[in-house]
């Protein structure tokens, strides 16, 4: 009983430590104290921020995905530019800026422009509701896991309009596929997640996390929450278009897909946006199934836990995401890509109905209290 | 003070911007113009509900409208020929049918809403977690719950699902892949590859 | 206060987009030409227009998403409710999923999932 009753106090005491404060209510209060100058701050500070997180993680993950494909296939890869080719990216990034901007003559050209603007945007969204840590969050919206689902829709008409407006058949094609696809998968994906709301009894993210203070959702709801974990991986791997689910670009059948009509800097916000999306997605698995920012505890071991509370939280939340990260980029030199009719048959024939009795199973879980390995049961 | 100011403008931009995007709907010839103004009007009437304080219809909203239908929409779409609308000069008898259907529209979904005693006046504020509430009323079965409905609505959706795939695989000519048709009128007809005529392979070679 | 950061993402990425284009039209080279604007298919003269028909196929797999989208919906209050409600809520929601699972069932028999 004590061990019990001690780890309830650890958990009190790290719940009072780790109190979500997001952006969003920090610029409240300065709103409701009068401060306006501060509100403002707040305001700019977090655009800001997040700003630099597009364009940064852009960078990064571009940078990390040619060299991992390089050593993946024992090359170098970039290694001219600066140390170990680093600044390779920035490079690329200012010769998109500099070429020039071609719009096909039969475009339909404001919807042309309109496309990236709508990928870009799902994108941002989802940024700025991600809990990176207990006191950065920009905002906690309290339908959190539906919002992102639902912004979602943004980024496929993003893609489709992208396709239709280009008035080319490669395009065209592209966007089809990836609508279809998208949309496909989007429904294992929401089955999936539902497992961890139906756990955590919330939909806000920052709840979430806090819900998975006893153990990872990923082990703690036995079993329900590793199947949902591998779907829900399988789904936004999907979602993102990337191998082996880059039917919507193989380039070996399509060009580039719905992007073969952008050059310069606006298909370059495609590229980023899908790069970006690599990042979201991750973020998500780590918020949802691996603990978001929450510290790694092996039960009421208060060593280790003390010791584990040492590394901040932004830091726990960037490694899992980089380890989903990693995890998606390896897919790619790992499985070959899969023809529309395989990926159709994955989606509606095997994962759909998994992803069913996944969650009826998660619920008699959740019901009847069944947890084998308890953690703790709060 | 200055909040609700705020929230005064906000609310009459967002209003504009949905009017505005409606009227896109309707008047633009691209039939996938319509769709994306059609997008836009519906994510602006979710902001209009997050104003109100209903997230989660809110987020239903963008879900379903902007993530499902509009979707569909384009996938419709992209089921006809033409990119287009014809030009098209309707004649005065057509014109007068149709301004005195949508002003009757008007008038009566004006005097629904005017009619209407909204609980939400009544009550207060909504509460802070609507999904909550939303789920708890849904599978309530005594009296002021809403579980027939919740159930009735699986039905529904059913219905929606076979009588769509009933009225869709109906449509000739099946069995090509990607585009059913040409680009001239009756193309689609000329030719159909050997392994694709029902006739003589009895059915498609995969 | 959450719309008004909602919106004011919408704002950041319409000013990313927007201030990018506009400094890369800026410093960009812009010389249209008749071949450069012709629509790409790897050194072909295209024919025709790209707005084409296409399969029935794609707005089944829509239709079909969309029912299972709406059902999702329904599931979001569901789950967040669930712990409060007990077993009238898993006896309910399996009498809903199931009504939805005769037509994935149904969709199965007729062919609809395969591709064509």
């Amino acid at each position: 009983m004590t061990a019990t009753s001690l780890t309830y106090f650890a958990i009190a005491a790290a719940q009072g430590a780790f109190k979500n404060v997001t952006v969003s209510e920090r610029t409240a209060q300065a709103f409701a104290d009068g401060s306006w100058i501060l509100a403002i701050v707040y305001i700019v500070v977090a655009l800001g921020g997040l700003a630099a997180l597009v364009t940064l993680s852009g960078l990064v993950l571009i940078y990390v995905e040619r060299k991992l494909a390089a050593h993946f296939q024992c090359r170098l890869g970039p290694m001219r530019v600066g140390w170990h080719g680093i600044f390779q990216t920035v490079a690329d990034a200012v010769k998109l800026l500099l070429k020039e901007d071609v719009i096909p003559e039969k475009a339909d050209k404001a919807m042309h422009l309109l496309a990236p603007f709508l990928s870009m945007m799902a994108t941002v969204m989802v940024l700025g509701v991600l809990p990176y840590s207990p006191i950065l969050q920009i905002t906690d919206i309290n339908i959190g896991v539906l919002f992102v689902t639902a912004v979602s829709g943004f980024g496929v008409m993003g893609i489709l309009l992208g396709g239709w407006s280009s008035n080319n058949k490669w395009s065209m094609v592209g966007a089809m596929r990836a609508g279809a696809q998208i949309i496909s998968y989007e429904i294992s994906a929401t089955l999936a997640l539902l497992v961890v709301v139906l756990f955590s009894g919330s939909l806000s993210l920052a709840e979430i996390v806090q819900s998975q203070d006893a153990g990872w959702w990923i082990w703690r709801a036995n079993g329900v929450g590793f199947v949902s974990f591998i779907i829900f991986v399988i789904a936004v791997t999907a979602e993102i278009n990337r191998t082996p689910f880059d039917i919507p670009e193989g380039e070996s059948e399509l060009a580039a897909g719905f992007h073969t009509e952008y050059s310069g800097l606006r298909f370059s916000f495609f590229f980023l946006a899908e790069f970006i999306n690599m990042f979201v997605v991750s973020g998500m698995t780590a918020t949802l199934f691996l603990g978001g920012w929450m510290p790694f505890h092996i039960g009421a071991w208060a060593g280790f836990n003390g010791f584990m509370d040492l590394i901040p939280p932004v830091l726990w939340f960037t490694g899992k995401t980089s380890v989903v990260i990693f995890l998606i980029m390896w897919f790619r030199w790992t499985f070959p890509r899969l023809r529309v009719d395989q990926l159709m048959y994955l989606e509606w024939k095997v994962l759909l109905p998994i992803g069913f009795v996944n969650l009826f199973a998660a619920a008699v879980v959740v019901l009847y209290n069944l947890y084998p390995f308890p953690i703790l049961v709060p | 003070m200055i909040a609700s100011a705020i929230y005064t403008v906000l609310f009459y931009a967002i209003a504009a911007g949905t009017i505005l995007l409606a009227l896109a709907v309707v008047n633009t010839r691209k039939l996938l113009r319509a769709a994306v103004a059609l997008m836009g009007a519906l994510s602006t009437t979710a902001g209009l509900y997050a104003m109100l304080d209903a997230q989660f219809l809110a987020g239903v909203q963008v879900l379903v409208y902007v993530g499902g239908i509009v979707v569909l929409i384009v996938f419709a779409i992209m089921l006809t020929r033409s990119g287009e609308l014809l030009e098209d000069n309707p004649t005065l008898k057509r014109k007068l049918v149709g301004a005195v259907i949508s002003i009757g529209f008007l008038v009566s979904s004006v005097g629904a809403v005017w009619g209407s005693p909204f609980a939400i006046a009544s009550a207060g504020k909504a509460p802070a977690n609507d999904a909550l509430m939303i789920g708890k009323a849904l599978l309530d079965y005594g009296p002021g719950g809403f579980v027939v409905p919740f159930e009735v609505i699986s039905l529904l959706l059913l219905a929606a699902m076979l009588g769509g795939i009933v009225i869709a695989r109906k449509t000739p000519p099946t069995g090509q892949p990607f585009t059913s048709g040409g680009d001239l009128p009756g193309e689609a007809e000329v030719y159909h590859p050997l392994s694709q005529r029902d006739d003589e392979t009895g059915g498609r070679a995969s | 206060m959450n719309l008004l950061f909602v919106i004011s993402f919408v704002c950041l990425a319409a000013g990313m987009v927007g201030g990018g284009l506009v400094f890369s039209f800026l410093v960009a080279p812009h010389r249209p030409g008749a071949i450069k604007n012709t629509p790409y298919e790897c050194g072909e003269q295209p024919i025709g227009q790209a707005w084409i028909q296409f399969n029935v196929g794609y707005y089944l797999f829509g239709l079909m998403f969309l029912v299972f989208d709406v059902e999702a919906a329904f599931l979001y209050p569901w789950a967040v409710a669930f712990r409060q409600m007990g077993t009238v809520g898993l006896i309910e929601a399996g009498l809903f999923i199931l009504v939805l699972l005769v037509g994935l069932a149904y969709a199965w028999k007729k062919g609809v999932l395969e591709w064509v």
